[in-house]
């Protein structure tokens, strides 16, 4: 189970390298002959290849953060009929490396009523959730670094670990508009991890499997068309979670300044955008995962082309709403969560409960029947919802809040 | 040899176990409450890390789910919410004191109890040799995969070798647990929920203001 991750091919030329032709895993030896250590050294082997593979994602990760910033600017950029970073580089793609070397040499600063160990904490524990969702991410038909039986709750503890960054800073600031983006933060967390377990449930039913691994291999209809509300649920959720707009009021800057990272500058404010744009990378890949059918595809392209497609429409999708949508306000965002996405859920747990109780296990067409049904239920559910929830015609809606959520109301401001 | 058995779980096993421990001892120690509400945290944390050790996996992720997603974090969210903090809190009496002292030294004694009363086996050696642990476990899965189950996936066959039957057992931590659940003990988790749902219910009850409006 622990050194699972050497059935990929890749990983375990890397371990029999080093490791005794001897041990079970390197029968025959490496790709150059007998391994390194003597047998009952595999331990090393063991901690080297996966100091590798760490280094390795870790990189990876860093790197797409980077060219993704800079797609991301560009498109926003669109969206608002900007140019967007155009200076350095083609098409302005060396950008991100300005940036970081600008964010490197900038002065660090420490408030002198900061809480120290809280406030230097808080970027670190921002990127180390992130990088750990990667980890049981089927990046292609045999790349994973470890399947986990618990794959899916895994991801959603994991992820649950980052508020506490957002908290951390906000308290470690001491600071009033830090600590009002961190009360959001975890408002947020709270609100929208509800809906968002219950959506995945509907998928989980219908594999039997946490494994993500499992999850893909099971998906042959893409569970995206199979739990339309699941999906949406989950959608909306994790762009609730990750904090991007609209729904980043945790850090809005005009009400804000910039929230829980208010008081944070040069490499430290650079791990919270690092880390939120990582975040969003992470959660477009579990979407894909879960929900788009991962890696598989036709097989006139390899499996990590397909599963980088799908990865970029989900990123685009995100990008979308964050160019079109404006930032909503926290009364209407948990108001959302618990009277909107959360009755939905329990709905498509339901109906979900029901069809795989009709088809322990599914095939391909008993999939399309359900994705048939499902799509049924979620276009008169939402239609429903919206009747009784949204408002009526010449409606206007106040903020109903508590004073702790919202920023003293100005006069004067429509 | 698997990496199970090798001086890196025993290392890990140690980094772990300080950790937690260190921890805790924070948690009661430190007098600024958000310190000590975030190092319980941590210790949930290392917690979790022991149930991985002990290949729990399902465990260990629910611990991180509730203990540390859920929990701590409600409890950090109603620390901030305090004012003066930093301050610490005030001490109560010598009966606090008593009492506490007491109720710590009835705990470790019932857990030094149960953990010399458990009959400990070293799934190791059962791969290594034991046939009785091995066909045990076996027979576990026999029983369990009999046809006409239905969902539950056949692992361990008549012909299964004793390491499949130790990777059987652990493979599946979370089905085993859900069949346990909704047949074996389906009284008693029902029961629980109601619990649970009539303790939300109060909860909302209590906190509801009186006479605001809806």
């Amino acid at each position: 189970m622990t050194d699972a991750f050497l059935e990929n091919a890749f990983f375990r030329n890397i371990y029999c390298n080093l490791a005794s032709s001897a041990s079970p895993r390197c029968a025959g030896g490496g790709p150059f002959g007998d391994g390194m250590f003597p047998a009952g050294m595999e331990w090393l082997a063991f901690l080297i290849t996966a100091f590798v593979i760490i280094f390795l994602v870790v990189n990876a990760a860093l790197l797409a953060v980077n060219i993704y910033i800079w797609g991301e600017r560009r498109l926003v950029a669109r969206l608002q009929a900007r140019l967007g970073p155009n200076r350095w580089g083609p098409y302005g793609l060396l950008t991100p490396i300005a940036d970081l070397i600008k964010i490197l040499t900038k002065e660090d600063i420490v408030p002198a009523a900061a809480d120290r160990l809280v406030f230097n904490l808080a970027p670190v524990l921002i990127v180390v959730p992130v990088l750990l969702v990667f980890a049981v991410i089927p990046f292609a038909s045999s790349t994973w670094v470890a399947d986990l039986n618990v794959g899916v709750l895994y991801i959603i503890a994991v992820l649950s670990v980052g508020s506490y960054s957002a908290v951390m800073a906000g308290w470690g600031s001491q600071n009033r508009y830090a600590m009002l983006g961190a009360f959001r933060a975890v408002a947020l967390l709270v609100s929208y991890e509800l809906p968002m377990v219950l959506a995945l449930i509907g998928v989980l039913m219908i594999t039997g499997s946490m494994s993500l691994v499992d999850v893909v291999h099971d998906q042959n209809v893409p569970f995206a068309l199979v739990q339309p509300l699941g999906f949406l649920i989950f959608l909306i959720g994790s762009v609730a979670e990750i904090q991007r707009p609209p729904f980043d009021l945790a850090e809005a800057e005009s009400e804000l300044i910039g929230g829980y990272h208010t008081d944070y500058s040069g490499i430290k404010w650079g791990l919270f955008q690092a880390g939120e744009f990582m975040a969003t990378i992470a959660s477009a890949a579990i979407i894909t995962t879960l929900f788009l059918s991962g890696w598989r595809g036709w097989g006139f392209l390899p499996s990590h082309i397909w599963f980088l497609i799908k990865l970029v429409a989900v990123l685009f999708a995100m990008t979308w709403l964050r160019g079109t949508l404006p930032r909503l306000r926290i009364d209407q965002v948990t108001a959302f969560a618990w009277k909107g996405l959360l009755p939905l859920a329990a709905l498509n747990l339901v109906v979900s409960g029901v069809l795989s109780f009709i088809w322990p296990a599914p095939g391909v067409a008993e999939l399309w029947v359900m994705a048939i049904v499902n799509l049924a239920v979620a276009a008169v559910s939402i239609f429903t919802l919206g009747l009784l929830l949204g408002p009526r015609p010449g409606e206007r809606t106040t903020p109903a809040g508590s004073a702790v959520f919202m920023p003293a109301k100005r006069e004067g401001t429509a | 040899m698997s990496i199970e058995g090798s001086a890196v779980v025993d290392v890990a096993f140690w980094i772990v176990a300080v950790m937690a421990i260190a921890a805790a001892l924070l948690v009661v120690t430190v007098r600024d409450v958000f310190k000590a509400a975030a190092f319980l945290a941590a210790a949930f944390l290392a917690t979790a890390g022991l149930f991985v050790l002990l290949r729990a996996e399902f465990l260990a992720v629910v611990q991180v789910l509730i203990y540390v997603g859920a929990v701590s974090i409600l409890i950090i969210f109603t620390v901030m919410l305090v004012r003066n903090v930093p301050g610490g809190n005030r001490t109560g009496g010598p009966f606090y004191v008593f009492a506490g002292a007491a109720a710590a030294v009835l705990l470790a004694l019932g857990i030094v109890y149960a953990a010399f009363k458990t009959d400990w086996t070293d799934l190791d050696q059962a791969a290594a040799g034991d046939d009785r642990v091995a066909a045990a476990l076996t027979g576990q899965y026999q029983a369990e995969a009999a046809p006409g189950d239905g969902g539950i996936e056949l692992i361990g066959g008549p012909a299964a070798d004793q390491e499949t039957a130790r990777q059987g057992v652990f493979r599946r931590t979370a089905n085993n647990l859900g069949t346990l659940f909704i047949r074996d003990y389906v009284l008693a988790f029902e029961v629980i929920s109601v619990v649970l749902l009539a303790a939300l219910i109060g909860a909302l009850a209590l906190a509801r203001e009186r006479g605001a409006e809806t």
